[in-house]
């Protein structure tokens, strides 16, 4: 069980409102929440934005990122944009999550661009993730051509 | 996922982010009283209703007990 584990017991309780669906009892809601297999995460902002969904079995620190991902997604979607480069970078740093890395370091850059809107530091910030993990989908996400940039 | 949260059908329910990881929607004899006899969205709008309040992030969990 990953939910006893301090680290992530202590996150849920700072910053999260935990529910719990027994799809067994509610399969009406299985239906309605398109769940497919167990278990099924969904992470929704306070005003009911569907952040993030993940299935299937995480060990702790994995989970631990998981809800670190959720949180700087939440401060993205709120325009906390500093809070969520700060969360973003932390989980990119954690070597426990490495799968996460690259996703992480590709909001890294688009919390940066929301706040300051400069496609050159765009391109700054997504460097590391084209340098650590060049054959990630993620890096693919940053190979566009920018008008604005000339590029 | 699909957006949802009527304010309107909200029944703040003791949902809360207390002691326990899983507060009182699920936390009681493991079952949760709560968790099983409200209808799921309600309790997802109690959950979204105690988010907005506290400043939080909701995470549901769909499983299938042990």
């Amino acid at each position: 069980m990953s939910y006893p584990h301090p680290a992530v017991a202590a996150e849920l309780r700072e910053f999260f409102v935990c529910a719990r669906v027994d799809i067994t009892a509610d399969r009406g809601a299985a239906r309605q929440a398109r769940v497919l297999w167990t278990p099924t995460l969904q992470f929704w902002s306070r005003h009911g934005i569907p952040l993030r969904e993940s299935v299937g079995f995480l060990p702790p620190l994995l989970l631990l990122q998981q809800l670190r991902l959720a949180r700087a997604l939440d401060a993205l979607r709120s325009a906390r944009f500093d809070q969520a480069q700060a969360l973003f970078q932390q989980v990119a740093e954690t070597e426990e999550a490495r799968e996460l890395a690259p996703e992480a370091l590709y909001w890294v850059g688009i919390a940066g661009y929301l706040r300051d809107r400069d496609h050159a530091a765009l391109r700054r910030a997504w460097r590391p993730l084209r340098e650590r993990f060049p054959a990630s989908s993620w890096a693919a996400r940053t190979e566009y051509s920018d008008p604005e940039a000339g590029e | 996922m699909h957006r949802v949260g009527t304010a309107a059908l909200a029944p703040r329910l003791p949902v809360s982010a207390g002691s326990s990881p899983w507060p009182a929607c699920y936390s009681a004899g493991g079952s949760g009283a709560v968790a099983q006899e409200q209808p799921w969205l309600e309790r997802l709008d109690a959950a979204l209703a105690a988010a907005r309040e506290q400043r939080r992030v909701v995470l549901v969990d769909y499983l299938k007990p042990g």
